[in-house]
């Protein structure tokens, strides 16, 4: 089975990305033409969205912002009633290298996983900041404690599933604590998964605009929640 | 002499909240009982503290006063822990509404194309 038989959607979620959005779906759009592109915009007062549809991505828009798991999961939904046959998640701020997509498709489509994981610790090509590699490290612990998934990367958001898979996976929360909910749906619906090696480029504007590191207490909290109250 | 009767203000005026609701039916008959007997043995307790010994003769608490403070306690946080359990469904439900409006509208803006 070739790419060009499968219906292939890329999800976007987006806070704010204007200036850098458009650039990326051109991107993806000239490197995969026949891609759908789907940029979920999560109630930003900029011009994001615009930006998006005129680069050519179908845009989503949720009227209240409610974080990237939420955007995540409006994508994944969309993605499925359009009669997806792969969803490949990245982040919008030009953290993630467009032509890396090739790296999830090609064991996704040799059938190999029915998830594929972005690992930037598999080869040493990302300049991980120390902060940020000492928290992810705790992260990858944690998972391993919770989930008992050994993986050598957490909250990497360049992720590729199979429908099926993507169907299964019931994303609850709604901000950044969705990364560590995927992997225990992983581990509850007993998916095959595989880890490959990506870029996670830091940038000036990617620090400044994306995750912190001091969110990682407030994830955990909530996975403890969820965890004890809710499921 | 003064704190009995600003509790009994303060509690009245709760009952009358309450009665209100109740008449333009936005609570119905039990919860209107319970939150008004609630609020008149707040008043019968703040005239007749001693009645509170005896509760706590029962669960072998020293003082009246004591017993009422850890029961408050337990009571108030239950209370919570029901808030934010309702919160989080509240949250849920308006994630719902809020992603199937973005789907639904990105549906009608292709229909118009």
């Amino acid at each position: 089975m070739t790419r060009n038989d499968k219906r292939i959607f890329v999800l976007l979620p987006a806070y704010r990305e204007a200036g850098v959005i458009g650039g990326i779906v051109s991107e993806i759009r000239q490197r995969y033409p026949h891609f759908s592109i789907v940029v979920i915009d999560d109630c930003s007062y900029d011009t994001t969205a615009q930006e998006a549809a005129l680069a050519g991505a179908h845009v989503l828009k949720h009227c209240i912002n409610l974080g990237q798991g939420a955007a995540v999961k409006t994508g994944v939904t969309f993605a499925i009633q359009n009669a997806a046959d792969i969803i490949v998640h990245m982040d919008s701020d030009g953290q993630h290298v467009v032509s890396e997509i090739d790296l999830l498709l090609n064991p996704l489509l040799s059938g190999k996983a029915d998830i594929i994981l972005g690992s930037r610790f598999l080869a040493n090509q990302s300049n991980v900041p120390t902060l940020r590699r000492l928290v992810l490290k705790a992260g990858i612990l944690f998972t391993w404690f919770f989930s008992g998934l050994r993986l050598t990367d957490t909250h990497n958001g360049f992720r590729a599933s199979t429908r099926e898979a993507a169907q299964k996976i019931a994303i609850n929360e709604n901000r950044m604590a969705h990364a560590s909910e995927i992997l225990h749906e992983i581990v509850r619906h007993n998916l095959s998964y595989v880890e490959v090696p990506v870029t996670v480029l830091y940038t000036k504007y990617s620090l400044l605009h994306g995750q912190k590191s001091s969110n990682a207490f407030h994830i955990v909290t909530r996975l403890l929640w969820r965890k004890l109250f809710l499921e | 002499m003064v704190i009995q009767v600003l509790v009994t203000a303060i509690s009245l005026f709760v009952v009358g909240k309450a009665a209100t609701a109740y008449v333009h039916k936005r609570i119905r008959i039990p919860a209107f009982v319970i939150w008004a007997l609630f609020w008149v043995a707040i008043i019968v307790v703040v005239w007749q503290p001693n009645l509170t010994d005896r509760l706590a003769a029962l669960l072998q608490v020293g003082r009246g006063a004591d017993a009422v403070f850890y029961l408050s306690l337990v009571v108030i946080f239950y209370l919570l822990f029901r808030i934010y359990i309702r919160f989080e469904r509240i949250d849920s439900h308006i994630t719902t509404l809020v992603r199937e409006i973005a789907i639904l509208n990105k549906r009608v803006d292709d229909t118009k194309k």
